[in-house]
């Protein structure tokens, strides 16, 4: 399997740019795209070729799943079932407590790489064609939307009927713009190559269990700090590369970060951190949930459906990095977190002036202090994201 | 329009130096790897 740092990928990079720009005025954009994608995936999963055979046969189930709701004429129903279909497919894979069940080596049978990603991109494609936001079904722009290869494996995601629209225009970037996306690319790779690489060296998840319960208090906190700049440079630079690709084809898909170390309060953090991901769960679970508890549930504080609201899309987040405990934790504490915010929120709402709000908000003093206290509230929550769970517990907790 | 100005040629001088460091790295790589 190549990976996204590899010089095979920039070899790839580079040889697909050049002949895209040379055929342009040959082919389509969206058979140029299919082509770079099937040959991807082929090199993508040459080693690993259950991977390649599991996923095109989820792709070929969900082709004929979309082939059927474009036939029916009631399509609200059938969609339902195959959101649900794509999401038990997604748990039953991807979380260990099929074992329970006795059919987890079964379900590991048909895993594959970039399962999560391929999964939401159906549910997001299935969910606005339900509510109408897909004016026409063409499958060579939904293969390449699900495959799309930049962003394949973990993002960021992106709408359908944006995509399909980009893939129709023929327009091609200017010059300009060509070397300022090479150039975010190759800062990209450096970021994620040259300095998360570096600075990982020192986070505890590259040391043993044994190693990292010699470390002292401020050893541990230095390496948690470590930690968020790693992950942040880490995650911003794959964004990058996967981002300036794309446009690099043609195709503009959603930026992943805003800067959000810069953050002012919680809120204003999860506007600015996996952008993409935010706005999925926002579309699809947030406001469905939020409309739930509103119409059916009949909650009748729209305050109230609101943090709940908050609170399940955090949960989900949490759960969704893995099965193990301290994954929920993580959500478990965003989720609480954001729930004290939002409640913290509306009490200054309702007890303040809107004049002595804005000069609270205008106040350098106490937007630096509610920058340091959000960074903090961050960083704290990595030690529940610590890749190892034993870490987790007996570095930060004892 | 690519126009070489003083803004493009700091860009390209970067760029190199970003590109000789990343690629004398080679594929070696232990980062986080997002397999999700």
């Amino acid at each position: 399997m190549i990976s996204y740092t590899s010089f095979a990928y920039y070899v790839f990079i580079l040889l697909i740019v050049t002949l895209s720009g040379v055929f342009k005025n040959f082919f389509s954009k969206s058979k140029m795209i299919f082509v770079v994608n099937i040959i991807f995936q082929i090199l993508f999963f040459y080693f690993n070729k259950r991977n390649f055979l599991n996923l095109s046969a989820f792709l070929l189930v969900n082709f004929i799943l979309v082939y059927l709701v474009d036939k029916l004429k009631n399509k609200k129903q059938v969609i339902n079932i195959f959101v649900i279909f794509n999401i038990l497919f997604f748990i039953i894979v991807k979380y260990h407590f099929a074992n329970t069940l006795g059919i987890f080596e079964e379900s590991q049978k048909l895993a594959f790489v970039g399962i999560s990603f391929v999964v939401f991109k159906f549910i997001s494609f299935y969910l606005d064609l339900r509510n109408g936001m897909i004016k026409k079904i063409n499958y060579l722009y939904l293969y390449n939307y699900i495959t799309f290869f930049p962003a394949y494996l973990s993002g960021p995601l992106y709408k359908y009927q944006a995509f399909a629209e980009d893939l129709e225009n023929e327009n091609h970037i200017s010059d300009q713009e060509l070397f300022d996306n090479v150039f975010r690319f190759v800062f990209g790779a450096f970021k994620k190559v040259v300095l998360a690489d570096l600075l990982f060296a020192f986070c505890l998840d590259n040391f043993s269990l044994e190693s990292a319960l010699t470390f002292s208090i401020y050893q541990k906190i230095f390496a948690l700090y470590l930690y968020a700049i790693v992950l942040y440079l880490d995650f911003s630079g794959y964004s990058d590369m996967a981002i300036s690709v794309a446009k690099m084809l043609g195709i503009t898909i959603t930026e992943n970060f805003n800067r959000p170390y810069l953050a002012l309060n919680i809120q204003d953090f999860w506007n600015r951190w996996h952008i993409s991901f935010m706005n999925w769960l926002r579309d699809y679970i947030y406001y469905p949930f939020q409309m739930f508890l509103l119409k059916t549930v009949k909650v009748k504080d729209m305050n109230l459906a609101t943090i709940l609201s908050t609170m399940l899309i955090f949960l989900i987040t949490g759960v969704w990095h893995g099965d193990q405990l301290n994954y929920f934790y993580y959500g478990l504490f965003h989720a609480l977190s954001f729930a004290v915010f939002l409640i913290w929120k509306n009490i200054l709402l309702k007890k303040l002036s809107k004049e002595t709000r804005v000069k609270y908000f205008e106040s350098k003093v106490f937007n630096c202090f509610s920058w340091f206290l959000t960074m903090n509230y961050f960083v704290f929550s990595l030690s529940f994201f610590i890749n190892k769970y034993q870490v987790f517990f007996n570095v930060y907790f004892r | 329009m690519f126009i070489l100005d003083k803004k493009n040629l700091i860009k390209i001088i970067l760029l190199i130096i970003m590109m000789c460091i990343v690629l004398s790295l080679g594929d070696h790589h232990y980062g986080f790897q997002y397999e999700f």
